[in-house]
């Protein structure tokens, strides 16, 4: 599988990023390169057949909690979502928007990350299947 | 891999359709649908890659004014996305038009980095050859 289009997620604290996403989400962690101060300065997840990357910029990166806006949302498809929102909830993960059924088909639920990243995890409509 | 990919960033700009026309110009992508709702666009789900093919990605575009607004008027990079082309040379020579494009040595070979012109406010992309991971 080559994804060529990915998102890559900045984060103040990337070592604590890839435990949540990893407990709250069920990414599983494929690459940590740390740097010499000790930072992570590049990771890499996979969820299914997708895959993020994510980074710690230092240098006086301020997260989208922290600054109050952020321009990306990750939209992700999984099995069940139901199950996933739930999952995400016993995580700790701030739940945004209950699961729903949409008018295009597909059911989804919105979650932020503890710092401040927006997640969309949906099911296929039977229209994509 | 399936025709649409499990995990899909959604990129936020004020305006959306002069964006998407300034991604597919600059970077090849493929508008898949322009969803607009009172003359506003809305919606575009753009692609890279054909249905079929062993590699193909999709990204959606959506309008966000005030959060995309809030976001640049800081120094660094919030977030973003990275697109892996066979071809970054091309990518190179092709310089989107009012767009900062910045070539820098890397792993691999060059990359560029572009963000969008003034005016079209949103996350960068970072286009790499498609070897270096």
């Amino acid at each position: 599988m080559t994804q060529i289009i990915t998102p890559y997620l900045l984060y103040e604290d990337a070592a604590a990023a890839l435990d949540f996403l990893s407990r709250a989400f069920g990414f599983t962690e494929t690459m940590r390169l740390p740097s010499p101060d000790g930072r992570v300065a590049h990771a890499e997840m996979e969820l299914g057949e997708g895959m993020i990357m994510l980074g710690q910029p230092g240098n006086g990166y301020r997260n989208p909690a922290r600054l109050g806006a952020t321009t990306v949302l990750m939209y992700a498809y999984v099995e069940d979502v139901d199950a996933h929102c739930a999952r995400a909830r016993e995580a700790g993960a701030e739940i945004v928007e209950e699961p729903a059924d949409q008018e295009y088909g597909d059911r989804r639920y919105r979650v932020r990350d503890p710092e401040g990243h927006d997640w969309y995890f949906a099911e296929r409509s039977a229209r994509d299947a | 891999m399936p025709e649409f990919p499990t995990v899909v960033p959604m990129l936020s700009y004020e305006h959306v359709g002069a964006a998407a026309d300034w991604l597919v110009l600059a970077f090849g992508l493929e508008e898949v649908e322009r969803i607009a709702e009172d003359g506003v666009v809305g919606h575009v789900p753009l692609r890279l890659g054909q249905p079929g093919e062993t590699s193909v990605s999709q990204a959606r575009l959506r309008r966000e004014s005030d959060a995309a607004a809030r976001t640049d008027g800081v120094p660094w990079v919030v977030d973003g996305g990275r697109a892996q082309v066979d071809d970054v040379e091309a990518a190179l020579r092709a310089r989107p038009p009012g767009g900062r494009a910045n070539p820098v040595g890397a792993r691999g070979g060059p990359r560029l980095t572009v963000v969008p012109r003034r005016g079209l406010r949103g996350p960068p992309l970072d286009v790499r050859p498609a070897d270096v991971t």
